[in-house]
């Protein structure tokens, strides 16, 4: 026991250690980092402490129990949000006490499970969620009675639940990513989850709800008996609901006249059966004198976050034990040789390219498709055109008009270049070590730049079409000014090439295998970036001469808007086109002169 | 005395494949084992099991006496090991006198003796000067010096090391050599893996040789030097066929 108890004391210290040499390292802003991240962390931890209580105390004194109900709905949603947002970026990063690291030291891997536990419970979602909802819960206990002293221990099971399921899915994950190909697989799929889950809100309130929609049509308000019930509550009648009550024994009941299930009856069904929102449905039933619902729910917070600590246990020491397999692939079986080999991806050509820009291109293209960073900035662009499509097709709005769709197509082009801006201002920051094989190759670096845009090209033209294609079926764009958005497309991809490679090769910044996450970049790297993403409205702004131009002569002159915006768009391919083989030598020889820095940068490994 | 290291049909499965394939192993204490195999052999893997990071799949093991895969007596047995595994094991952010304290701690040594070690122990590895960086900032050379420090700090009875004069230049290679050959003569055991065949022969008492898993040659140095050189005794154990490098006739044009 005393044993144990030395070498726990052991592993807090070497996470310290860890903690102040990682701040250490940084120097120069790093101490003052440090300093202003832990003072703001006890400002917010103090805030969100108080913030809740007086909340409760005050804000929530006479709200109606459906109205607690969302408060804590909310603060549990920001929470599980952050939370799972940390969690992802945890995925991304390397333990800080990998326990394969101490196996073989003579400790007690009981121990170093607990301490890892107790230590993933340091984040900044923790940090303001649970002095929050203690000091709500005080706050509740102030101005609504001694049940609600209920809530903190409903509130302590219910982090137990979401941080022992959570610890649980990292060991796992971490089990999977033990497999490199699979670990890039994990992270995509998190992340892309990620974006989804917080989509999820707006999907709601946007295609399920549509709220603009029950404004048309007013709800019947009627009086219901509500039976057993003593005071205020909500009924639901019929798949409608009652939201206020005059009386103890009678109950406005807000009557839909449709025949769908009204989506506030809905959202409350919800709370019994996902256990995420048991902390809400407690805190509701306690604010209407019933505390049997919040025993229940920290009961049963506490058993499921019991079975996730047991679960992530057994899988643990299974794992670092060697009992589970993390999956090693099978040896291969030679495939028999029937005649000459088969051509591969590498050996195609490409027409009118030069062999070397050929071949720089494809293994550059197929070095991005692995890589799951890149699968994830392309992702979340579709990830947004869906969204917004959905959003659009839902939404009542007006039909655009003909000069409208004139910029719509040229915005939507635009936009889909968007996405691959990080990559294409950091082009070798993707490629590491790799980029040592760049640096070696005898090739002008003319090639290797034309290489690098015209790998990623078929990616951004593919997205932008896809999105004009949704816009013209959302909005019915013709075939025109779907041409002149993919011409014009073409065109500033061109003037973004430019900018990418002078800031690729100006300020690279090395990328986290398998994540968006730039490691340990310099302040003005950090300005760079900032100020690319800044102008790129600036940037493309150039684009909207070709709408601008074929309005003014449409209005002028009465020429076809369509035909006008593609002769522009076609001249501005045409001056970009000669822009970007001007630009061409000069952004080469910079490269060539900065190829040692760049390397240097890039292909250092930091965690 | 029990032998220092047993196994008897030790087996480790991944999916379909036998890494390691019925092992039967066995060194006697004081002595300096040279575990030899090409690569993929099943080395790392057996190193893996014999120091309790890898569940064997089948067979049966005993190290300095006790199983290892007992979990009650495992933590034991690993108070007298010392270890240099296949991926070093540093802490990144750590100094190399912090890593080293963190070790002894670990071990539960007295302050004053991890403090004394860690001393001599940096010197030794003339690592003394470069106390002020942190191990990320290393060479790798540098590394294998301070996971071999971290593996000898608690004085083991016997002692792992998988590849340790890997990327070690020669002055630091003669080092570590000494150190081991202290080591043994001191009655403690020492169980290595390496491709550097000469080292092995300079070194070594005892060698086995593992191909696809199973144990295809054991036996004395001296039997060894008998029959030819170890590199002869090697390729010959693992069936290798040094004819292979003639195909490649275009390199001649």
């Amino acid at each position: 026991m005393n044993a144990d108890w030395e070498q726990l004391k052991t592993i807090l210290w070497l996470r310290w250690r860890l903690t102040t040499n990682q701040w250490r390292r940084t120097k120069g802003v790093g101490p003052a980092l440090a300093i202003i991240t832990a003072v703001a962390g006890v400002i917010i931890t103090v805030a969100a402490g108080l913030g809740g209580f007086f909340g409760g105390v005050f804000g929530l004194a006479t709200a109606r129990p459906e109205v607690i109900m969302l408060v804590w709905d909310i603060l549990v949603m920001a929470f599980l949000f952050i939370w799972m947002v940390s969690l992802i970026t945890e995925l991304q990063r390397s333990e800080m006490i990998d326990l394969s690291r101490l196996l073989h030291l003579p400790v007690s891997l009981n121990g170093i499970f607990v301490i890892n536990y107790l230590t993933s419970l340091a984040s900044l979602s923790v940090a303001v969620f649970l002095p929050a909802a203690l000091g709500l819960s005080l706050g509740l206990l102030g101005s609504h009675g001694w049940r609600m002293a209920l809530l903190p221990p409903l509130v302590l099971a219910f982090l137990f639940m979401v941080t022992a399921w959570a610890y649980h899915l990292r060991g796992w994950l971490m089990v999977l990513m033990v497999n490199p190909r699979r670990r890039r697989t994990v992270i995509v799929t998190m992340t892309m989850s990620l974006v989804l889950v917080a989509q999820l809100p707006n999907l709601f309130i946007n295609v399920i709800w549509r709220p603009w929609q029950h404004k048309t049509a007013p709800p019947k308000l009627v009086a219901v008996p509500v039976p057993g019930s003593p005071t205020n509550g909500i009924m639901v009648t019929n798949g409608s609901l009652a939201t206020n009550a005059p009386s103890p024994t009678n109950q406005l009941a807000v009557i839909d006249p449709g025949t769908q299930p009204n989506p506030w009856a809905l959202y409350l069904q919800v709370h019994n059966y996902v256990p995420l929102l048991w902390l809400s449905k407690g805190a509701q039933g306690l604010a209407d004198q019933r505390v049997w619902p919040a025993i229940w729910a920290t009961l049963g917070a506490l058993t499921i976050g019991l079975a996730g600590m047991r679960r992530a246990y057994v899988s643990t020491m299974r794992f670092y034990q060697g009992s589970e397999s993390a999956g090693v692939a099978k040896p291969l079986t030679p495939a028999p040789v029937t005649g000459p080999p088969q051509r591969n991806f590498m050996e195609r050509q490409i027409p009118v390219v030069p062999e070397e820009v050929a071949a720089l291109s494809l293994a550059f293209f197929r070095s991005l498709s692995r890589a799951p960073e890149a699968k994830m900035a392309f992702l979340s662009n579709v990830i947004v055109i869906v969204v917004l499509g959905i959003m659009m097709i839902s939404h009542p709005f007006p039909p655009p008009g003909d000069t409208a769709k004139l910029f719509i197509a040229t915005g939507g082009a635009l936009f889909s270049l968007l996405g691959p801006l990080q990559i294409l201002c950091n082009q070798f920051g993707f490629d590491r070590e790799g980029f040592r094989a760049l640096v070696l190759l005898p090739v002008s670096r003319r090639r290797v730049l034309l290489g690098k845009n015209l790998a990623l090209a078929p990616v951004v033209l593919a997205l932008g079409f896809l999105l004009l294609v949704a816009l013209t079926f959302m909005l019915h764009l013709t075939p025109l000014l779907v041409l002149a958005g993919l011409v014009q497309m073409g065109a500033f991809y061109l003037v973004l090439c430019v900018v990418g490679n002078f800031a690729s090769s100006l300020a690279p910044y090395r990328m986290a295998p398998g994540s968006l996450k730039p490691s340990k970049v310099p302040a003005k790297t950090m300005v760079l970036i900032f100020l690319t993403h800044l102008l790129f409205p600036v940037l493309m702004a150039p684009a909207f001469l070709a709408p601008a131009l074929a309005f003014g002569v449409n209005r002028w002159l009465g020429w076809p808007m369509g035909l006008v915006d593609v002769a522009a768009s076609l001249v501005l391919l045409g001056l970009t086109t000669l822009f970007y083989s001007v630009c061409l030598n000069p952004l080469a020889g910079f490269l060539e002169r900065r190829e040692k820095d760049v390397l240097l940068v890039v292909s250092q490994e930091v965690e | 005395m029990t032998a220092a290291i047993a196994t008897k049909g030790l087996t480790r499965q991944f999916g379909t494949v036998r890494a390691v394939d019925g092992l039967d192993l066995e060194v006697p204490r004081g002595t300096f084992y040279g575990f030899l195999g090409p690569n993929g052999a099943g080395k790392s893997t057996t190193i893996k099991m014999l120091t309790g990071l890898l569940a064997p799949t089948g067979g049966t093991m005993s190290v300095l006496g006790e199983d290892l895969t007992d979990r009650r007596k495992a933590r034991e047995v690993k108070r007298r090991i010392g270890v240099v595994p296949e991926n070093l094991a540093l802490f990144d952010n750590l100094t190399a006198r912090e890593y080293l304290t963190f070790i002894g701690r670990m071990y539960l040594m007295p302050p004053g003796v991890v403090r004394e070690r860690t001393q001599e122990l940096l010197t030794m590895m003339s690592l003394e000067n470069e106390e002020k960086k942190l191990t990320m900032e290393y060479s790798h050379g540098m590394k294998k010096k301070l996971a071999l420090a971290a593996a000898l700090i608690p004085n083991p009875e016997l002692l792992f090391l998988d590849e340790p004069f890997e990327g070690v230049d020669a002055v630091a290679s003669r080092v570590l050599r000494d150190i081991l050959k202290r080591v043994v003569e001191r009655g403690a055991t020492v169980f290595l893996t390496s491709h550097v065949l000469e080292i092995v022969e300079k070194l070594c008492t005892q060698v086995g040789v593992i191909a696809k898993g199973k144990l295809v040659y054991q036996g004395s140095m001296a039997a060894v030097r008998e029959s030819g050189s170890l590199e002869e005794t090697f390729i010959k154990a693992v069936g290798g066929d040094d004819h292979e490098s003639q195909k490649l006739s275009w390199l001649e044009s």
